[in-house]
Parts: structure tokens; C-alpha cells; sequence
């Protein structure tokens, strides 16, 4: 059945809006996380290369937080829908590479990578908490 | 209703107004500037978020996407720029160059400023969810967005 699904998984480019989006926020060493909102800052969404998400597939939130930590030392992980994010006006890709099958990135646009300051700040207060550190 | 020296005052006033009595000429003196927390303390600015210390040591690919690591002449410049504000703020690295402050008030509203090294734009978020994008031309206009955003009410 696993295999089947896996199967599946790497057939599919396109994201459908139900696919829901994991990313991972750092909490120490940096930090971009606010502790008196308890939400991501919006700066963990300003990125020069498109902001960095992984696509749930068709994993268990366990082994996406496990996968996070193995990438992250001091990380909270936050998700939001790929339906979320294109009402927001931003434009997933799916961006698997050799060593990340799961990658995404959020874009602006289909040519444009920066988001703009109000967008970054509507998809850090759009998030919801998978997991964070104690 | 509040009551000074027996005076009783009928006007509705917010919790923050100062009231004062003069007894020169009898005259009530009622002074509505709202007065948010002010941290002159430079280590009690950095707390909850990241020194600009801390984020000098920072090498590349510090986000796993990449990042590059901060140039000293933009961390002297966000330096430089924090040691003159009194109020609290919240240091955030971005993966786009730049270094983020925020600002908070009680009432929800924010101020975020997005330092690049040529670059100063912002975001003031109000209290009804509506959001405004700006570019500043120089850190002197920078602090006086600051200025303004904590010593002005906005309505609810």
C-alpha cells in the first residue's frame, strides 16, 4: 500500500489545493519566530530564492517533523494549504530535487520570486502550528 | 467618571489620559498623548528576538535555503539604527539580505521595517487588518515613521 501511494506521490507534478505545506521556522540561532503572537515572523517568508516548504505527499505529520529535525536543529514547524497560499496571491511550484522529493517553493508569481511585505506577513499569520520545540 | 481635588470630571476619558489640577488659576489640565512602553535599556531592546551580534555570526546557507551571511556594513548600519530607538523592538534576519524589525502596540497594530543595504521599506499593519507597504529614503525618515507609529492613536 505504501509503495502504491509512493508510486502515485511521484507521478504527480501538479499541487492540488488540499496539499498541505510544511515549513520549518527557526527558533534559536536564529530566531524567527514571535513568541508574544506565537506565529512565525514574516521575515521567515522574505527569501531571495523563493520561500523553502515541503509538500506533505503522502506522509504522517510524524515523519515530516522527523525529517525537519534531522535537517534542523532548533525548529518549529508550521503548515498551511496550497488552496491558502494561491488565495493569498502567491504561486506554489513543486521544486523536487535529488536530494528533497518533497520540495516546494511559495512564489509571488510565475516570474516573479520576491514576495511582497504585506503577502509575507498574511502567510505568517495563516500558519498553523504543527510542532515546536519546548 | 474620574474625580481630582474633589473635582469630579464628567467628560469620558481614556484610561491613558493624565489628568492635573492647577490651583493657580483653577484650571483642570487633561493630557491625552498615549504613552507606550519605552525600553531605554539597549540588552532589554533584544529580548525575544536576535542581537545584531548574534546575527554577525551567522555563515552561509544559515536558512538551509541558501541564505548568504549578513555583510558587517549591514549590520553596522541596523546597528547603528536600533541604538536609537527607545522603544522595544524585535531583530529578524531574512533570506533576502535584509534584516527585519518589528514593532508591536497592545491594540494589535504593527509596524515591521525591512533594512537592506539600499533599501529601507516597511509595513504598518492596523488594528482592522488593513495593511499599508512603504518605502523610506533614509534612516532619519525611518525613525520618525517610528516615532509617529507610537505616539499616534489609531482608531478602532
Amino acid at each position: 500500500m505504501k509503495l502504491i501511494k509512493r508510486l502515485i506521490f511521484s507521478l504527480q507534478r501538479s499541487l492540488p489545493n488540499k496539499e498541505v505545506l510544511y515549513k520549518s521556522i527557526l527558533t534559536k540561532n536564529p530566531n524567527q519566530w514571535v513568541d508574544g503572537e506565537n506565529r512565525p515572523s514574516s521575515a521567515a517568508f522574505k527569501d531571495s530564492k523563493g520561500v523553502s516548504v515541503d509538500r506533505k505527499g503522502w506522509r504522517k505529520d510524524k515523519a515530516i517533523v522527523k525529517g525537519f529535525q534531522k535537517r534542523f536543529d532548533n525548529t518549529a514547524i508550521v503548515s498551511l494549504t496550497v488552496g491558502k497560499c494561491r488565495e493569498l496571491d502567491t504561486y506554489p511550484v513543486y521544486d523536487r530535487n535529488p536530494t528533497n522529493i518533497y520540495h516546494c517553493l511559495i512564489l509571488k508569481d510565475k516570474d516573479t520570486v520576491k514576495l511582497t511585505d504585506s503577502i509575507a506577513g498574511k502567510l505568517s499569520r495563516n500558519t498553523n502550528i504543527v510542532w515546536v520545540s519546548e | 467618571m474620574r474625580t481630582l481635588n474633589n473635582i469630579e470630571i464628567a467628560a469620558p476619558l481614556p484610561k491613558f489620559a493624565e489628568v492635573s489640577h492647577s490651583t493657580a488659576d483653577n484650571t483642570i489640565m487633561i493630557k491625552l498623548q498615549h504613552r507606550w512602553p519605552i525600553i531605554n535599556n539597549v540588552e532589554a531592546k533584544k529580548t525575544g528576538s536576535n542581537s545584531i551580534e548574534s546575527l554577525q555570526e551567522l555563515k552561509a546557507d544559515w536558512n538551509g535555503n541558501g541564505a548568504k551571511a549578513f555583510k558587517k556594513q549591514l549590520l553596522d548600519k541596523v546597528k547603528l539604527f536600533v541604538d536609537r530607538i527607545s522603544y522595544h523592538t524585535h531583530v529578524f534576519p531574512t533570506g533576502r539580505d535584509s534584516v527585519q524589525l518589528e514593532f508591536y502596540k497592545p491594540n494589535k497594530e504593527y509596524l515591521e521595517l525591512e533594512i537592506s543595504e539600499n533599501e529601507i521599506s516597511g509595513l504598518h499593519s492596523y488594528p482592522t487588518g488593513e495593511m499599508n507597504e512603504f518605502i523610506l529614503p533614509n534612516i532619519n525618515e525611518a525613525h520618525k515613521k517610528i516615532d509617529f507609529f507610537f505616539t499616534t492613536i489609531t482608531p478602532q
